[in-house]
């Protein structure tokens, strides 16, 4: 048991697939390197997804 | 600080990052330093939270761009700043709570937002970051000093490895660390022999006292509930704390 209570602090498998799927997308759409996938902070990663999908259903 | 910490962080400054202020403001370490430069939780660090081991201690470690500060030096307090940072910067200062209704004693869920969190003040250390006080007991005066983040996960490891069937001496342990100085000495085996000879009262006291005066975040949070009563709960780093989506 850690202090904080995080014995569980940690993301499922479930989530991986996400974070994959992110990246397929990422790459697909952007042409973005795993790379720099790897690096870029999460928000942004967000934050581009989300962009191009408003954009693009605007259209 | 280690050689392989010390590069790791340097090497880190060119990476964005944001300065988090410190609950404790610097006061309880020898650099002072009142806030942290930490970086964004990126993919990798998603691989770190998927993995196992000290996934905490891991996360600080790669996440801390300080080379003169280690994170187990850290108080408890300033550790959960850090991680409220990495978490709202991610995914958002929204966290889901399971929560069970006191009248009803049925679960429902809560949204609440982890965005401005007050610090809780207590009384001001002296310059070396120790308290001094009085036992309402014993009448000895001590001199105390917070636990680190590090000394906690110790005194949870040496519990762990304890043998089974033996009560666990976590409050001794945590004595031990806390108090510095009995009636002015500073002897090792005078403190221990003091805290061994500890009546109950001064022991609680110590244990409150601490709970006020340690610097840290006021993580609780007042909900209506279904049957729509108030209900005010603390806001844990559970299980889904680092879990929003999936």
């Amino acid at each position: 048991m850690s202090v904080l209570g995080l014995t569980f602090f940690v993301l499922s498998s479930d989530y991986r697939k996400g974070q994959i799927d992110e990246f397929f997308y990422l790459k697909t759409l952007l042409n973005i390197s795993y790379q720099d996938f790897l690096i870029m902070p999460i928000f942004i990663r967000k934050y581009l997804l989300n962009k191009w999908l408003e954009d693009n259903q605007k259209t | 600080m280690d050689n392989e910490s010390r590069e790791y962080s340097q090497q880190n400054f060119s990476i964005p990052h944001d300065v988090v202020p410190l609950p404790s403001q610097g006061i309880f370490y020898k650099n002072k330093k009142k806030s942290l430069k930490v970086g964004y939780l990126t993919a990798t660090d998603e691989n770190i939270l998927m993995g196992g081991g000290d996934v905490t201690m891991n996360l600080l470690r790669t996440k801390i761009y300080e080379p003169d500060i280690k994170a187990e030096d850290l108080l408890e307090g300033d550790v959960e700043a850090v991680l409220i940072f990495l978490r709202n910067t991610a995914f958002g200062p929204e966290i889901t709570l399971n929560l069970t209704d006191p009248q009803t004693k049925k679960p429902f869920q809560a949204t609440v937002t982890l965005d401005q969190l007050n610090i809780v003040k207590g009384e001001t250390p002296s310059e070396d970051g120790t308290f001094i006080t009085l036992l309402p007991k014993s009448q000895a005066t001590v001199k105390l000093k917070p636990l680190t983040y590090g000394e906690s996960v110790e005194i949870n490891r040496m519990g762990e490895s304890y043998p089974q069937g033996r009560v666990v001496p976590k409050i001794t342990w945590r004595l031990q660390k806390e108090i510095l100085e009995v009636n002015g000495s500073t002897d090792k085996g005078e403190i221990a022999k003091f805290i061994e000879q500890m009546p109950i009262a001064d022991s609680k006291f110590i244990k409150q006292f601490m709970e006020k005066n340690e610097p840290k975040l006021d993580m609780t949070r007042t909900i209506i509930t279904p049957s729509g009563e108030k209900l005010t709960t603390n806001v844990g780093f559970g299980a889904d704390f680092f879990r929003p989506f999936f």
